[in-house]
């Protein structure tokens, strides 16, 4: 990969009427990269990307796409760049090849370009068999599909996808990673927001996790990952026994083996430096706590151990992670 | 298709599947109908009761009994219809996002504003023939003078443009359809009003010029017949205008 700066950013920030949506972002994009903004919902991912495509005005600092100011030459930047939203904005009226045909007459495509265009497309995403139904009586994930052609169309330069599978089924969602790393081989450089760990991880050559308006850590994946040192030890503990978390933690803090540690809903995730010995002192502690454990593991860590390490805290709460390999 | 010329077939295309054209459409060609017949039939009676006095056929003025009253009421009713076309352009959009669909895309705002304005515009015009046939048929049975008649379809036209450019500017203000009617209904009454206001004035220099900002005198010039620059600048100007800000407001809006 060159180092050619695609998009660069200085201490980007956003306030709408009084909600500050992001700060002092700052971060490059190299061309024919995959980049990714990681971060949980309200994160300011969608904010940074809509500034980025000049839909938005940034409150401070600048941002640059292939060299253009976002607000001084933002004909220029929206020349060479596509987007596919994160809410579908889809013609009530239109059918889906009349949105892509739309779009062709709105970028001086040649007629016989359009439609080779709308057929490799179309059959792209899947959508062949739909294509001349209005789109409003798509499926939800039939839309996202339309929305990412849309975004395809004119053929960009840079790529911006906002949270593009989400609610997707699996295969859709294997088959638009399957082209976003086409597109990647063919030169394209492609940001993309995501609230997935796995996509961030399987999908991006470098990423940037957001939370709150700012950036907590740059990096491709497996550096974040080697960053953090170590191993995880994750307890959970059993039902009713989260009341003795808190005693654990302080047990267990300032043993040599073990780096760090931070609580979850169900239990701890423990920093170690090597999970043979921290294994037999975590249990030792438990035991003498009478603190009830319904399940341990070690392992490497992982994207999502990077997300807590950063942020203080998961980014979903609610379930637990999906399997990510490292 | 030039981006304008797309935009211009896809407003088209949602405004024919939906049923806001047939419905203003039908009511417009209605009153125009109406109008019509019940200044013909009070030209009737005219003729009859001035034969019962002199006696003798009287050659009836149907321009001034029939055309231009048709006129100066269809130029009423249009502030209360144009409203309603011109509501969803870029208020629905805006609602629907699907207006970003057009922001992102290289193609300026000026081009957008226009080519909304230009849709709508067609529509208008296209309803604005199909009365025609009210005067040729007239013209079967007696006869008038046309010139009055092209000038007053001309000061139509020119009326509906600034009617529409202002609808287009209320709707670009607001996302709610009814509230951008509602503001283009005002604003319209607003500059018609004016006249009136600049009448109670009086023949003072700042008289003159409210009276001028008023639709109404430079229409009725038109419907007469006579055909002055000063009244073609001034609807060509006021349509420009609006279409001016429009573009402003929209532009700004682009960088909330
Ligand atoms: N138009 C707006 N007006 C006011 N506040 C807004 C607006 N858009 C976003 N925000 C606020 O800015 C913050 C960041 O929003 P943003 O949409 O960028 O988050 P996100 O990371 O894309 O989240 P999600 O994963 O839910 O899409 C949120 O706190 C949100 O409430
Ligand atoms: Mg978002």
């Amino acid at each position: 990969m060159d180092q050619t700066v695609a998009i660069e950013t200085a201490r980007l920030g956003k306030v709408y009427d009084g909600v500050t949506a992001i700060q002092e972002l700052s971060f490059k994009v190299f061309a024919g990269e995959i980049f990714g903004l990681l971060g949980p919902n309200g994160a300011g991912k969608s904010t940074t990307l809509r500034i980025l495509i000049t839909l938005l005005r940034p409150t401070t600092g600048q941002a640059t796409v292939l060299g253009h100011d976002v607000v001084r030459e933002a004909d220029c930047v929206r020349r060479s760049v596509g987007y596919v939203p994160q809410e579908r904005a889809i013609d009530r009226f239109l059918t889906g090849r009349e949105h892509l045909l739309l779009l062709g007459d709105l970028y001086h495509l040649s007629k016989d370009e359009t439609q080779r265009r709308i057929a490799e497309l179309l059959k792209l995403v899947d959508l062949e068999d739909q294509a001349d139904r209005p789109a409003k009586t798509y499926s939800g994930g039939m839309k996202r599909k339309l929305d990412i052609a849309c975004g395809l169309l004119p053929n960009p330069k840079i790529l911006f996808l906002d949270e593009p599978t989400l609610g997707l089924d699996v295969q859709s969602r294997l088959r638009i990673w399957d082209y976003v790393r086409h597109l990647h081989e063919r030169g394209m450089t492609i940001v993309l927001t995501t609230n997935y760990l796995d996509e961030a991880d399987r999908l991006c050559d470098r990423l940037a996790i957001i939370d709150g308006g700012r950036i907590k850590a740059l990096g491709s994946p497996s550096e974040l990952k080697a960053g953090l040192g170590g191993d995880i030890v994750s307890v959970i503990l059993g039902a009713g026994e989260m009341t003795r978390v808190e005693a654990l933690a302080s047990a267990l803090k300032g043993l040599p083996s073990i780096k760090s540690i931070s609580t979850k809903p169900t239990g701890l995730d423990i920093r170690v430096e090597s999970p043979e010995k921290a294994l037999p002192a975590v249990l030792e502690a438990a035991n003498r706590l009478a603190c009830r454990i319904e399940f341990i593991d070690y392992h490497r860590p992982r994207l999502d151990d990077v997300f807590v390490a950063h942020t203080g805290h998961a980014i979903r709460e609610e379930f637990p992670m999906e399997n990510v390999e490292s | 298709m030039t981006p304008v010329q797309a935009i211009i077939a896809k407003e088209l295309r949602s405004y024919f599947v939906s049923p806001i054209v047939y419905a203003v459409g039908a009511v417009f060609l209605l009153i125009f109908g109406v109008l019509s017949y019940v200044f013909v039939v009070n030209a009737g009676n005219q003729a009859v009761r001035l034969m019962q006095v002199q006696g003798a056929a009287a050659q009836l003025n149907l321009n001034d009994l029939v055309l231009r009253p048709t006129f100066s009421f269809m130029a009423i009713f249009l502030m209360l219809l144009l409203p309603i076309l011109t509501m969803r352009t870029f208020a629905e959009e805006r609602k629907l996002r699907t207006v970003e669909l057009l922001m992102t895309s290289p193609i300026g705002i000026n081009e957008i504003v226009v080519a909304k304005f230009l849709s709508v515009y067609l529509i208008f015009l296209g309803l604005l023939t199909l009365t025609g046939i009210a005067p040729l048929i007239l013209s079967l049975f007696s006869s008038f003078d046309w010139n009055p008649v092209f000038t007053g379809y001309l000061a139509l036209a020119l009326l509906g443009a600034m009617f529409l450019a202002t609808g287009v500017l209320a709707s670009a203000l607001t996302e709610n359809q009814i509230v951008a009617a509602f503001l283009s209904f005002g604003l319209l009454i607003l500059v018609w009003l004016l006249g009136g206001l600049g009448n109670v004035l009086g023949d003072t220099s700042i008289g003159n010029t409210i009276a001028y900002l008023s639709f109404i005198e430079h229409f009725d010039r038109l419907t007469r017949g006579l055909v002055d620059t000063k009244d073609l600048v001034y609807y060509l100007s006021s349509m420009v205008l609006m279409l001016f800000l429009a573009h402003r407001v929209v532009e700004s809006q682009r960088w909330k």
